[in-house]
């Protein structure tokens, strides 16, 4: 499995585990009736920015923490340093058409939660699913193309 | 009704025994002279990745040979 692969591997596992317990935190303040109301914009603003920043830090140190691991132990340092190429270029760009298409049906599906009754933070958490899916989605072709060859 | 897949086009290469015949070039020579990761050198010699024109051309260089000694369409994706 080469360097990118195992990138892949961990942005998608670093990203469910961070989606899995923001959901667990999420249903308990739903219950509690906190995105209820017109507070409930202001509560799901606020916790959606939050959880960006933890995510972005977990995501990122899981990556340099990934990093220093195959350094120390396996002695791959060239892979971090042969940088980025138009085949790594190529397959980014595929990833990001998948992410494109997954997140923007999802704004969709939002706009229709919208039309069919739901509130504002159901669309808003049903974009927010969406950039993840997508993400994922994304990261999972990327993997699957490096796969290839 | 079923329909034959069509073949998917390929380029093959010769940049295997191109690297054989200098010197026994390694794949990370040939990536440093190119600029690009010894990954894909990798994957254009097993003919999983097609390089743009201008990798082509900078590949055919580094050996010294015109880039028809070094790469070749196969519309239907079949090996010289």
């Amino acid at each position: 499995m080469s360097f990118q692969e195992r990138m892949s591997l961990t942005v998608m596992t670093a990203s469910t585990v961070a989606y899995i317990i923001f959901m667990l935190l999420i249903g308990r303040a739903w219950n509690a009736g906190r995105f209820e109301g017109p507070e409930g914009l202001v509560y799901t603003g606020k916790t959606l920015l939050i959880f960006i920043a933890i995510f972005i830090v977990l995501t990122v140190g899981s990556l340099i923490i990934q990093a220093i691991f195959e350094t120390v132990l396996t002695g791959e340092e060239d892979a971090m340093d042969e940088g980025e190429d138009e085949r790594d270029r190529a397959y980014e760009f595929q990833s990001l058409r998948i992410q494109s298409i997954v997140s923007g049906v999802f704004f969709c599906a939002s706009l229709g939660a919208l039309w069919a009754g739901f509130s504002g933070p159901v669309a808003i958490h049903l974009i927010f699913f969406g950039f993840f899916i997508g993400m994922i989605a994304g990261e999972l072709r990327k993997f699957l193309l490096y796969r290839e060859g | 009704m079923v329909r034959a897949k069509k073949p998917k086009p390929q380029i093959a290469n010769n940049i295997r025994r191109l690297r054989f015949d200098h010197d026994e070039m390694t794949q990370k020579a040939l990536a440093e002279a190119t600029g690009v990761t010894r990954q894909t050198i990798m994957a254009i010699e097993a003919a999983k990745y097609s390089p743009s024109l201008e990798l082509a051309f900078q590949i055919a260089q580094a050996f010294g040979e015109p880039i028809q000694n070094v790469f070749s369409y196969q519309p239907d994706g079949t090996e010289d």
